[in-house]
């Protein structure tokens, strides 16, 4: 907030109010680093604009309004002119700054604006309408920027950010740190973080090529990336964290922090190869990693993590006690009081039904007798341990020989959250009996939060479901 | 020898040692069955046992739920317990001091009984909860601290007998907390919990944390503030140690020179465009006969050195509400002028800060005495937020919750 003024006072010294930039060349950008700049305050020349970029400018001087156009209605309106708008775009970014417009369009006009959050977002989005190859080209090289030149950094950071891809991460850390630098400037690790995780959000591929460019990532790039992977919070990016923690130590509360955040992998081992490497975390002795641990471990959905947990409810931390309450709860589902006891009872209760009765639950499951396979499936319901197994076998009971089963297998499957059974939910939606179709139909409402009609077809097109088979 | 003779005479041997052996086998299985059918009925005791305990359990929540609803938190009674599937509990509440209630919760299944006794505390439901909340983030600098007094116990010196050094804190209520994330710097001091918002994460110095770092389970919504509508006198300039009366007041920039004192006599109501407190004025709200709301709609700039608070020091006598919103405009604009909300070094509040369109910088050494809840909060190093717990028992309609205090198995009742 304090540098607001310095850097208003800076950039009204900066901006070229002679001409259109679309009429010149960009000049050359201030040479002080971003956050120090504060040269003496000149008159504005008054401006010379195209009438696209004056259209551009007072549009960018109306989101000082609180009430005003949704984001992609602005966006629509500044792809209109398309690319010639880019190098005003550019500018604009560089200089952090919506130059006046000096005479009456009835719109705006008087001072310079320092750039606010929201106007960069719109350039930024307006950018991002842009083909990715054109933008790129008109970037100045990375290897040509120099740590003299921080404002053009800066803006091209988030120029590649809107159009950019996985393959783009190489550019994006030479205009982050270049060559030479040994630390990351803040204001280009807010912008490295924003811009990656704009990249991770728009390329699939993009964890994949951070994955691949790890050995070569600089070590001060990688805390930044860490925070750009949660802030993306995709899934895809939990394989990038698992190789942190294998190869990074020091990094390892911050991963643990973003896993939070990206949430569980579709991988299944790659879950599991996360959980392992975590689970030494739970330690008291480490309470900062240990806290961490407990909210990643939960994220990850460790039921072997329990016994440790309820270990952490007779520490003497009472954050991590509380911390471990909270994580039994979210795993087992259970309201269970504090009490480390009663949390040491109910466990060796659950590990001995694990041991002792969960085949033969379900193998009744299983059963094609209705009250066996009911009274099973009320069982198992109960015990958070066998959730995971529950989940993949519930699917088998939507082909059960009684309705009942059929319809108990619907409504368990949504209160399980089984988003991975939405398909065999799709297809019950043509069950034969009418209970099991409704039963079929709440459950994909619940666990995809749509409102369709109870209709096959609605369903299939909405969740890419392919038409069932005769198998079912 | 006459082999049939010796024969006839051994037979009678033969089946006394068969029944004999046939006797002892039916002993052990007895036995056995006997062995089985204990350990089974010790079984199903257990499984049993566990099931009332269960049952208690639902029963304490049950109750903790009606006294957060405002309830006694009784639930049914011995003759007509509350059934729970194949259970039931029943739960005798008793109130005791200090907003303390004893729960007692019988769980029953078959013979099995369990009894289990919880004594909870009303926690405060009053709506500043935290030394710093911040709507979408909080970030602390290096050497930033939080923690909490209670200023009708005493000054906050009086209670700062933790840790030492630059670790000497006094209450652990601290709490930070965010609808999205926390994020510390390395050496931060959180005497408290520091939750961030249901998808948000705390990240850095988790070490420094004495507290809990779960999620909360919703979001806080900031309600909008309200200005109070009073006619505006203009500007007013403080150059002379002056006294504003009680009532309502509307200045265009109310601003207090160096070195000046401006006292204001509660209760008053008064709404400032721009506020402005320059280097070491001070601004004094006597609270004697109610407290001093402002309401700033602009600028808010406490330069180096300022000093706000009340005779008595409470900060409950004290209260800012910002409409100030510097995210949407950072700079100079001709419909909007700039927002400046700005806390520098050295001074020194007691009060609340509500902002809910600002992003609030604490500069390094700012000392604050209440709460502040903003935005955005970035607290710079070194700056201290000391959470003055009375905050949190001024009912202000909210939902109160209740901490658990001990909890045992206790014979039944």
């Amino acid at each position: 907030m304090k540098l607001a003024r310095p850097l208003a006072l800076a950039l009204l010294s900066a901006l070229p109010m002679g001409a259109g930039v679309g009429a010149q060349q960009p000049p050359a950008a201030a040479p002080a680093p971003v956050e120090t700049a504060a040269p003496a305050v000149l008159p504005p020349a008054p401006p010379a604009w195209t009438a696209e970029e004056r259209s551009a400018i007072a549009l960018l001087r109306e989101l000082r309004k609180k009430e005003r156009l949704g984001d992609e209605e602005l966006c629509a309106r500044l792809a209109v002119a398309g690319e010639r708008l880019f190098p005003l775009f550019s500018q604009l970014l560089e200089r952090r700054a919506i130059p006046p417009l000096a005479d009456a369009t009835g719109l705006a006009g008087g001072e310079v604006q320092v750039l606010s959050e929201v106007q960069e977002h719109v350039i930024l989005l307006a950018i991002a309408n842009l083909e990715r190859e054109f933008v790129l080209a008109r970037l100045p090289g990375a290897a040509a920027l120099t740590p003299a030149e921080p404002r053009q950094r800066l803006a091209a950071i988030g120029c590649v950010g809107a159009v950019g891809r996985g393959n783009d991460f190489p550019l994006l850390f030479e205009l982050a740190l270049a060559p030479g630098e040994s630390e990351v400037a803040r204001p280009f690790a807010s912008g490295l973080r924003r811009a990656a995780a704009s990249i991770l959000r728009r390329d699939e591929r993009a964890a994949e090529q951070l994955v691949t460019l790890r050995r070569i990532t600089p070590r001060a790039l990688l805390p930044i990336l860490v925070a750009a992977v949660g802030e993306a919070r995709s899934p895809r990016g939990l394989a990038y964290l698992s190789e942190l923690v294998a190869w990074n130590d020091d990094l390892v509360v911050e991963v643990m922090s973003q896993v939070c955040q990206v949430g569980r992998s579709s991988d299944e081992a790659l879950n599991d190869t996360m959980r392992v490497r975590l689970r030494p975390y739970l330690d008291e002795e480490s309470p900062g990693a240990c806290r961490a641990a407990v909210r990643a471990l939960t994220t990850l959905g460790d039921l072997d993590s329990i016994g440790a947990l309820v270990t952490l409810l007779g520490s003497e931390d009472a954050g991590l006690r509380e911390n471990a309450l909270w994580a039994l709860r979210e795993l087992t589902g259970l309201k269970l009081s504090a009490s480390q006891e009663t949390w040491a009872r109910w466990h060796q209760a659950e590990l001995a039904w694990y041991l002792r009765s969960k085949s033969r639950d379900f193998q009744h499951l299983r059963s094609n007798d209705l009250a066996e396979s009911a009274s099973a499936l009320r069982e198992l319901r109960t015990h958070p341990l066998a959730r995971a197994e529950l989940r993949t076998t519930l699917p088998e009971l939507l082909r059960h020989r009684w309705p009942a089963m059929r319809a108990q297998a619907c409504s368990t499957l949504a209160e399980l959250g089984a988003s991975e059974a939405v398909p065999r939910l799709v297809w019950s939606l043509e069950d034969s009996d009418k209970d099991v179709a409704r039963a079929a139909h709440d459950a994909l409402r619940k666990l995809t939060g749509e409102n369709l009609p109870l209709d096959a077809s609605c369903w299939q097109v909405a969740t890419h479901t392919q038409p069932r088979g005769t198998e079912l | 020898m006459d082999v049939r003779r010796i024969l006839g005479r051994e037979s009678g041997s033969t089946l006394v040692i068969v029944a004999l052996l046939m006797a002892a086998v039916a002993t052990l299985s007895l036995s056995f069955l006997a062995v089985l059918r204990s350990s089974q009925q010790e079984s199903e005791g257990s499984r049993e046992n566990l099931s009332a305990l269960y049952a208690c359990e639902a029963g304490l929540t049950a109750a903790v739920e009606q006294l957060t609803r405002g309830g006694t938190g009784a639930i049914g009674n011995k003759y007509q317990p509350q059934e729970y599937g194949e259970q039931s509990y029943y739960v005798q509440a008793t109130p005791m001091s200090d907003g303390r209630t004893a729960l007692v919760s019988v769980g029953r299944d078959d013979d099995a009984r369990m009894a289990v006794e919880m004594v909870v505390q009303r926690r405060p439901s009053g709506f500043f909860r935290w030394a710093a909340f911040g709507d979408e983030w909080v970030h602390m600098d290096s050497n930033s601290r939080t923690d909490s007094y209670e200023s009708d116990a005493g000054t906050y010196l009086s209670q700062q007998v933790n840790g030492s050094g630059s670790n000497a804190h006094a209450n652990s209520e601290g709490d930070v907390a965010s609808n999205g994330n926390i994020s510390m710097d390395s050496n931060i001091g959180v005497y408290g919990d520091a939750n961030p918002g249901p998808g948000g994460v705390v990240t850095g110095d988790l070490g420094n944390i004495s507290g809990a770092t779960t999620p909360m389970p919703n979001s806080v919504d900031l309600p909008d503030v309200i200005v109070p509508s009073i006619p505006n006198t203009g500007n007013k300039t403080v150059t002379l140690n002056e006294s504003l009366s009680s009532g309502s007041y509307h200045f265009n920039t109310l601003q207090i020179n160096n070195n000046k004192t401006l006292t204001v006599n509660g209760p008053a109501t008064i709404v400032c465009e721009n506020m402005k407190l320059k280097a070491s004025s001070n601004l004094v709200v006597n609270a004697s006969s109610g407290p001093v709301e402002f309401f700033i709609v602009n600028d808010f700039v406490m330069n180096s050195g300022t000093t706000i608070s009340s005779t008595s020091k409470s900060p409950l006598d004290v209260s800012f509400s910002l409409l100030s919103d510097n995210v949407l405009d950072p700079g100079v604009d001709i419909n909007f002028d700039e927002d400046l909300v700005d806390f520098d070094s050295n001074a020194v509040l007691y009060g609340t800060i509500f902002a809910p369109s600002a992003e609030v910088t604490i500069d390094s050494n700012f000392e604050l005495f209440g709460a502040l809840v903003a935005r955005r909060v970035d607290l710079d190093s070194n700056c201290r937020i000391h959470y003055d717990e009375v905050l949190a028992t001024v009912d202000d309609g909210g939902e109160a919750t209740y901490e658990t205090l001990c909890w045992r198995v206790v014979t039944q009742p």
